[in-house]
């Protein structure tokens, strides 16, 4: 045996040892399309965080300018804020002080006005925060949940793909990941059963440090109510200040949930309430207000949320709680729930098909180029087990359209062994010997074949690159096995040929 | 059989390639009439809204669904037939209707009236329209892509002729394939442009494979007779284009026979594409060569004597 053989031989055998290594040792990731669950995809409004950022940059310069120059009034515009200053001879030192004293933002001047507003860098910063906070929050929230294997991830530049495997109730589901949770306790100024009375008794224009909220609904004597009010906009405590939520029961006997504040926001509910006492406190969650108890005495670290929930309800809400708030609002982009039953019909289905394929394939090539045929088989089924390993390796998800891509990899992947081959029967029809037809064969046919597949591979890619999950999947499997049939087509085949050939001149190649 | 294409045969493709012209262009005017006349069946993926796929435990109709869904104003949904064991059926409402947990409450409540709990929801699925009109825009530019991909990467590996003549066949694959769903009245949904995506990359594979023995035939003959290189290349590989268009089909026809109801129209857009993909490397890409070289020719003639002292 030749030396470059017995070298190439080694080769095969540990690559071989590889995969074998992986094949036990791993099993495949698979897929919510194969395996049942829900995935969602969110979408996390990251404007409304940029927006609430300026009001409080708005704050932030008045503050800064205090004692150097008056402002008549802060303007909340679409992408900053307008600042108005009552001395316009003052323009310069503000505009001064307000570069120097925060760097982040651009000032510039509108006629006699100051417009103030994030630099790019910032802007990019904040979202990006924002949405790695939402991971986060998200991370949490499923972790308490008890979900084992959730894949939460962000996809594009503001949304979270979440994906719960196994049979999950996709109501709960929702209510755990779409939930803000912003928690807050804010000062109730006034209340009413009738939207239209509080807000006449303002002349229908709320001042600027108060806001209206609506109350949860209720039924009270056969009748459907839902309690205004009129609150500081400015809240006590926030959720930010929790330290623990608890499930329990409210002195009714219905479900609620107990809450603990940390000690920095224990020390300032104590002093709110004691100047509260006889005042009203609304619980809002999500803007929502979901009682508004009377403060009978100072309340230093726990309260309690009460509303019309069940027990799951009132868990789920503790859960959230815990987890803290997402940084932004979210809502549902995309959904999709499937039932385990579904997914696994369909891959046994497409499995069946996989090994129709397998054989028609491998009948068709030992019938066409016999000895070389068999080796092209052995061939397509290392290629096969390669392409399994490599999923395996990088935890590449299998999906039903990845065993599609697995499959066309069957069929579209002896097409560079039938180039060599049908070369090797031109050559040998042109009266070459064997030997020197296959050398020819193998180097004539590379060309053609490295091209071919690398304009599958470009397909692949962009594929790669818009798809959804599932497709995704066919996108790797199809582009990685082009990738390892470039190897198995030529040098594979080439190896075996070679050691079927041995010393000999000829052997029943073909016909 | 066995040996069948082994000696190549002697088919003059330029001089039917009228022909297959004459076939190319009528296939493709009544794509586009279609396109514009009957359009297309758009998956969910595309149009947005609540899908939901139901399996009943016993045998049922879509007008007996229709009329359950009634109570709940949702007889406007669309009903369809999933496989062909009477069984299961795909819900489809729009995204006016509200999201999906107010979809599948409703379609729940009406169809519990109406069948008692004998069935079982298999599948749900939710897109936004924003989502729905971001992942048409997405196919767009990916079907572009690759073409740009392609031209590129052919112009850059062979000549610019070659490229174009590798690019036009590509469009009109892709066109035909559109042109068949449209006909069929069959949903697209993503994966359907994920198959005529891969479809792209495998026509270009044939293509590819004629065009290099085209170059071969070049370096050892010349470009004198173009005619008779391109003819040869092709017959010479006919068995290779005919034995992988072949070995595809196997594994294409197998995921539509066998694979199931998600993968199908998958493999129907695999199926058609390779089908003309193949037609379209031998009678459109091979002969455009030759319709290009006569067009630079004529160019050079005609360009010739405007300046005729220039040597």
């Amino acid at each position: 045996m030749r030396v470059d053989i017995k070298v190439k031989l080694l080769v095969l055998f540990v690559v071989f040892s590889v995969i074998s290594y992986l094949m036990i040792t791993k099993s495949p990731k698979l897929g919510l399309d194969i395996q049942g669950g829900v995935s969602i995809t969110l979408k996390v409004d990251i404007d409304k965080v940029i927006k609430d950022q300026y009001i409080g940059l708005g704050k932030d310069v008045e503050k800064k300018l205090e004692g150097k120059a008056e402002i008549l009034s802060t303007k909340l515009e679409e992408e900053g804020v307008l600042i108005s200053l009552l001395d316009p001879t003052k323009l310069y030192v503000a505009r001064e002080t307000i570069q120097k004293e925060l760097p982040q933002v651009l000032v510039e001047s509108r006629e006699s006005n100051l417009f103030v507003k994030f630099t790019e860098w910032e802007v990019q910063r904040i979202k990006t925060a924002t949405i790695k906070q939402a991971v986060e929050t998200l991370r949490n929230r499923i972790d308490q949940f008890g979900t084992l294997s959730a894949n939460i991830a962000q996809k594009g530049k503001d949304r979270v793909l979440v994906e719960l495997p196994g049979v999950v109730d996709p109501d709960r589901a929702k209510a755990i990941i779409g939930k803000t949770a912003q928690l807050e306790l804010k000062e109730v100024v006034d209340s009413s059963y009738s939207k239209e009375e509080l807000l006449s008794k303002y002349n229908n224009s709320i001042p600027e440090n108060l806001q209206l909220l609506e109350g949860v609904e209720e039924t009270v004597e056969g009748k459907k109510v839902k309690e205004w009010f009129i609150v500081r906009r400015v809240p006590v405590i926030t959720g930010a200040m929790l330290k623990d939520a608890r499930a329990s029961m409210d002195q009714g006997g219905n479900p609620a949930v107990n809450f603990e504040l940390t000690s920095e926001g224990a020390t300032i509910f104590g002093e709110a309430t004691q100047n509260m006492i006889g005042k009203r406190l609304a619980i809002i969650l999500d803007d929502k207000v979901m009682s508004a108890p009377v403060i009978r005495s100072r309340i230093t670290s726990s309260g309690q949320i009460t509303g019309k929930f069940t027990t799951e309800e009132a868990n789920d809400l503790a859960v959230v709680l815990r987890a803290g708030a997402l940084p932004a609002p979210v809502s549902i982009l995309e959904e999709q729930v499937i039932g385990p039953t579904l997914g696994k019909e369909s891959l046994d289905k497409t499995l069946i098909a996989g090994i129709v394929s397998f054989i028609l394939v491998g009948i068709f090539m030992i019938f066409r180029y016999a000895v070389a045929g068999f080796i092209s088989v052995v061939a397509l089924v290392f290629n096969l087990l390669a392409l399994w390993a490599t999923m395996l390796m990088f935890d590449i998800t299998l999906t039903l359209p990845g065993i599609a891509g697995i499959i066309l990899n069957i069929g579209m992947g002896v097409d560079g062994n039938v180039v060599i081959f049908e070369r090797i029967k031109e050559e040998l029809k042109a009266g070459k010997t064997l030997r020197v037809s296959i050398e020819e064969g193998f180097k004539r046919g590379f060309n053609a074949i490295f091209d071919s597949h690398i304009t599958v591979i470009i397909a692949a890619l962009a594929l790669l690159e818009f798809g959804n999950a599932p497709l995704k999947g066919f996108a790797a499997t199809l582009s990685i096995g082009t990738f390892i049939n470039l190897f198995t087509a030529i040098f594979l085949t080439k190896l075996f040929l070679d050691l079927v050939l041995g010393g000999r001149k000829h052997f029943k190649y073909a016909v | 059989m066995r040996n069948f294409l082994v000696e190549p045969p002697n088919i003059d493709f330029l001089r039917i390639r009228k022909v297959g012209y004459l076939l190319s262009l009528g296939l493709l005017t009544l794509s586009l009439i279609l396109f514009f006349t009957k359009g297309f069946n758009l998956g969910l993926d595309f149009t947005g809204g609540t899908s939901i796929h139901i399996k009943m435990s016993s045998p049922s109709s879509t007008s007996s669904i229709r009329s359950a869904l009634k109570e709940v104003k949702l007889d406007d949904a669309l009903i369809q037939e999933i496989g062909t064991g009477k069984t299961e059926f795909e819900i489809r409402v729009s995204i006016k209707k509200g999201g999906s947990s107010q979809v599948v409450q409703k379609v729940k409540s009406a169809l519990d009236r109406s069948f008692h709990g004998n069935y079982e929801i298999r599948k749900v699925e939710f897109i936004d329209a924003l989502v729905g009109d971001e992942m048409r825009k997405a196919s767009i530019y990916s079907l572009l892509f690759v073409m740009v991909g392609i031209l590129l990467y052919v112009g850059y590996r062979y000549e610019p002729t070659f490229a174009l003549a590798a690019i036009i066949p590509i469009f009109h694959d892709a066109i035909i394939t559109l042109g068949v769903f449209s006909f069929l009245g069959r949903e697209i949904d993503l994966t359907v442009v994920a198959a005529i995506l891969t479809v792209l990359g495998y026509s270009l594979n044939d293509t590819i494979i004629v065009f290099d023995r085209i170059r071969e035939n070049i370096k050892i003959r010349g470009r004198k007779s173009l005619e008779s290189i391109i003819n040869r290349s092709i017959n010479e590989n006919l068995g290779r284009t005919v034995i992988t268009s072949g070995t595809s089909l196997f594994a294409v026809i197998s995921i539509f026979l066998f694979g199931g109801d998600s993968l199908n129209s998958f493999a129907l857009a695999l199926l058609i594409g390779i089908v003309f993909g193949t037609y379209s490397s031998i009678y459109v890409a091979a002969p455009l060569i030759l319709e290009m070289e006569r067009l630079i020719k004529s160019r050079v003639i005609k360009e010739k004597p405007i300046n005729p002292e220039v040597k």
